[in-house]
């Protein structure tokens, strides 16, 4: 599937990407927005008034309409950062007025590191207390939970909505990390108060990542960092604060980095999520059924219903698994996957190996990855 | 990664020299990054290692960075094991190896562990 658009391919055509749970590979209308800008209109936005400047401010918001309609959101609900992680960041250190000694953040075990550590600082600095969700808290004392929509380990999703709906019931609030499930499938921001993803993840370049707040508590949360463009009126003595996503987004942009994830929206589109939701689905049961074929299924972590993988062998190191693929051009992860919390609950310090797709992923991609994880297998194995 | 240098990894993966344990000095350190450890035993006599051993949870390049440690500090003075480096110890064939710093960290776990009993050494001296 659209394997053709994707460069790299022509340079690299033996190469077999599993690794999109980490970075996704670049499609060539993405590489061309961002060198159309660098050659064509190159000015900083929101600022000069000249034909330029206009049409790069032009290009740029656009991005923000994009980004809300491939989600559902308001225009007004998209603020750009620099990733996901930041925009974790900027709701847990912007919330700290919000929260007071003995109120609990809910996680998850199968958070992403990003996902666990700006929590674990704003609770050590408000007195509150991070709890995960195995620990089964009562919820009534819930005044934050985060969670991931897929696990970057199982491929798993969740969904919680019966805890997202109790927490808001008792005035809590709710942030999603849809980061692995926003380029996998059509995604809905249903009635969480926060989400965050990084356009890298999505085909877009990195550097760029999104926050969705909604409007009804955008103003709960402190901007983390101050400058031009974020504010109304300016005095010597004081500064009122832009009411809107620019009191957020301080400083010049990335502004080429947004306009390649504009371009990877419209690419996505081009093609429509639903079709990608079936490629992904299809390969994921292709891979399932390939690993109970090849009797690998005992070393699988859960159960995977979106495409990342990720493997386990007693006695074989990730990091040996991935040598010996790479020597047959098949990019996986190996390692904790920045999932640490996860790997310790699961006694998995060194990690697992982590086989995941994109839309260019194909049958042949996973048939490869099936027979060089068991030659892997036959040849570190005593 | 050369196949050459790849097969010679894994060789000395599957047929270590020097994994076990004997009853000398322990050192021990550990990569957090992923999770991989060592112990290394030290058999010290007169200020020389005569005898040197090590376990762990390793990568197959852990291990061969343990093993060519082992295979070149048995028999020296304590005194002598601060000339040892990652190229020295590579060699042509696992020059690549130097390039590679994730792999490199790996390489260079036991190398970690020695350097504890270098400075120990150091502050006796």
């Amino acid at each position: 599937m659209n394997r053709s658009d994707f460069p790299i391919f022509d340079y690299q055509p033996d190469l077999v990407y599993l690794d999109s749970a980490n970075t996704t590979l670049k499609p060539r209308a993405v590489i061309d927005a961002v060198r159309n800008y660098y050659e064509n209109y190159s000015a900083n936005i929101g600022r000069a008034t000249y034909d330029l400047a206009e049409r790069a401010t032009l290009e740029f918001n656009s991005v923000r309409q994009k980004v809300a309609d491939f989600v559902g959101a308001d225009l007004r609900e998209v603020i750009f950062t620099h990733s996901a992680t930041y925009g974790i960041n900027q709701v847990a250190f912007g919330l700290r007025d919000f929260l007071r000694v003995g109120d609990v953040i809910l996680l998850t075990e199968y958070e992403h590191n990003s996902n666990i550590i700006a929590w674990q600082k704003v609770a050590a600095e408000t007195g509150a207390r991070v709890v995960f969700l195995d620990e089964k808290p009562d919820l009534e004392n819930v005044k934050i939970f985060a969670f991931s929509h897929v696990s970057n380990i199982t491929g798993e999703v969740f969904d919680y909505d019966e805890i997202t709906a109790k927490v808001h019931e008792n005035g809590g609030l709710v942030l999603a990390d849809i980061t692995q499930s926003i380029g996998r499938t059509k995604t809905n921001l249903k009635n969480y108060d926060f989400a965050v993803f990084s356009s890298h993840k999505i085909y877009g370049p990195s550097g760029v990542g999104v926050l969705f707040a909604h409007r009804e508590v955008q103003e709960k949360i402190n901007p983390l960092i101050f400058g031009s463009q974020t504010f109304k009126k300016i005095s010597r003595e004081n500064v009122i604060l832009a009411d809107n996503f620019s009191r957020f987004e301080a400083g010049t942009p990335n502004i080429e980095g947004v306009i390649g994830l504009g371009a990877a929206i419209d690419f996505l589109n081009k093609i429509s999520m639903n079709k990608i939701s079936e490629h992904d689905i299809e390969l994921t049961k292709y891979m399932t059924k390939q690993l109970e074929k090849n009797g690998l299924m005992q070393f699988l972590i859960g159960a995977p219903t979106t495409g990342i993988f990720s493997l386990n062998h007693p006695k074989i190191h990730p990091h040996d698994f991935a040598m010996l693929l790479n020597q047959q051009k098949i990019a996986v992860r190996a390692g904790r996957s920045c999932s640490d919390i996860l790997m310790q609950k699961l006694g998995l310090d060194r990690g697992v190996v982590r086989a995941s797709f994109g839309i260019y992923t194909t049958k042949t991609d996973v048939d490869k990855f099936i027979a060089g994880y068991k030659n892997a297998i036959e040849r570190l194995a005593d | 990664m050369d196949k050459v240098f790849l097969e010679e990894i894994i060789y000395r993966y599957k047929h270590p020299l020097h994994r076990g344990k004997n009853s000398g000095q322990k050192i021990a350190s550990e990569n957090v990054s992923c999770g991989d450890k060592i112990t290394i035993y030290l058999e010290i006599f007169d200020d020389k290692i005569v005898d040197a051993k090590f376990d762990g949870s390793l990568c197959s390049i852990a291990n061969y960075g343990a093993e060519l440690l082992l295979d070149k500090i048995i028999g020296q003075k304590i005194t002598e094991l601060s000339q040892i480096n990652s190229a020295d110890l590579l060699g042509e064939i696992g020059a690549s190896l130097l390039q590679n710093p994730v792999r490199l960290k790996c390489f260079e776990l036991a190398q970690i562990a020695l350097n504890e009993l270098k400075s120990a050494s150091q502050k006796r001296i």
